[in-house]
């Protein structure tokens, strides 16, 4: 019986770059909003564009959605416009 | 009868896991998708009581949550890449390290609605907490389930004819780990940031 077995990864560095990349963003948008007393919502709309690179990254980089086929890649873009699309319009509107 | 399992590498697409197994991952992805329009319109429409229920929440929770399952998604990632160079068991003790942090995940969560219970605020108190405890209990189960799998791909790579043909399970797996990452990356955006 032949069996084969497809498979594909993102270098390890490239991986720990990513995990620098969310911890920064991460650490500095939440020590960035507790230190003003009242949030303009120009940080609010850089604070949920930043986590929707987030998101991007780790779908792109740790799901290794970076090698799938278009509809998959399609299918999680879609996913992340229409979750922060919905949250941008209801914090704005 | 004799097997030859083939390893193929650097394919130009692949889809990580099985391609069904996504049709569960983004049918979840999609109820949370549901979770945090919900949010998002109750913000709308109540924008002082999730102002003040905001002001109660406890940001170094969230912000430990953040940094230990971020943290968990590297190690599951770089665990994955031992696996499939045939490196069973450093991807072991990646799995191992990441499966910690699953486990502080919860006791954080634990520390954080027990302050919510002493303080004598429940699932009852006002929509905002409503909300809260159904969102993030419904994401802790998902941890806890991400937890049997880390638990899994760790027994996986302990067994003693591990090989390539286990690489399947483990990228599925990895991929669930992921899934959980991203919806709290989400849920703290939305309930600890603004």
């Amino acid at each position: 019986m032949n069996l084969e077995i497809r498979t594909r990864h993102t270098p390890s560095f490239n991986l720990v770059i990513v995990w620098i990349v969310l911890l920064i963003s991460t650490i500095g948008a939440s020590l960035w909003l507790h230190s003003m007393v009242a949030i303009p919502p120009t940080v609010i709309a850089i604070i949920i564009i930043l986590g929707a690179l987030k998101v991007t990254l780790v779908i792109t980089y740790y799901m290794e959605i970076n090698h799938a086929p278009i509809w998959l890649k399609m299918l999680c873009g879609a996913w992340v416009i229409l979750v922060f699309g919905t949250i941008l319009f209801c914090y704005f509107s | 009868m004799t097997s030859n399992v083939k390893l193929t590498k650097n394919l130009t697409k692949h889809v990580p896991g099985e391609a069904e197994f996504w049709i569960f991952i983004l049918g979840d992805m999609l109820v949370f998708a549901l979770f945090f329009g919900i949010w998002s319109v109750q913000h709308m429409q109540q924008p002082e009581l999730f102002q003040q229920g905001y002001a109660q929440m406890n940001h170094r929770f969230g912000l430990i949550n953040t940094i230990a399952l971020v943290t968990s998604s590297l190690f599951v990632a770089l665990g994955l890449n031992n696996a499939k160079q045939e490196r069973f068991a450093q991807a072991k003790q990646w799995f191992m390290y990441a499966l910690l942090l699953g486990g502080l995940f919860i006791v954080v969560k634990f520390f954080e609605y027990r302050e919510k219970i002493l303080a004598g605020v429940d699932i009852l108190n006002n929509d905002f907490f409503m909300y809260y405890f159904v969102f993030t209990g419904i994401h802790l189960i998902h941890v806890i389930v991400g937890i049997v799998a880390l638990l899994l791909m760790i027994q996986r790579c302990t067994k003693p004819r591990v090989s390539i043909r286990d690489i399947p399970f483990l990228e599925g797996a990895s991929v669930y780990w992921h899934m959980v990452d991203i919806l709290w990356i989400v849920l703290f955006l939305l309930i600890y940031l603004i």
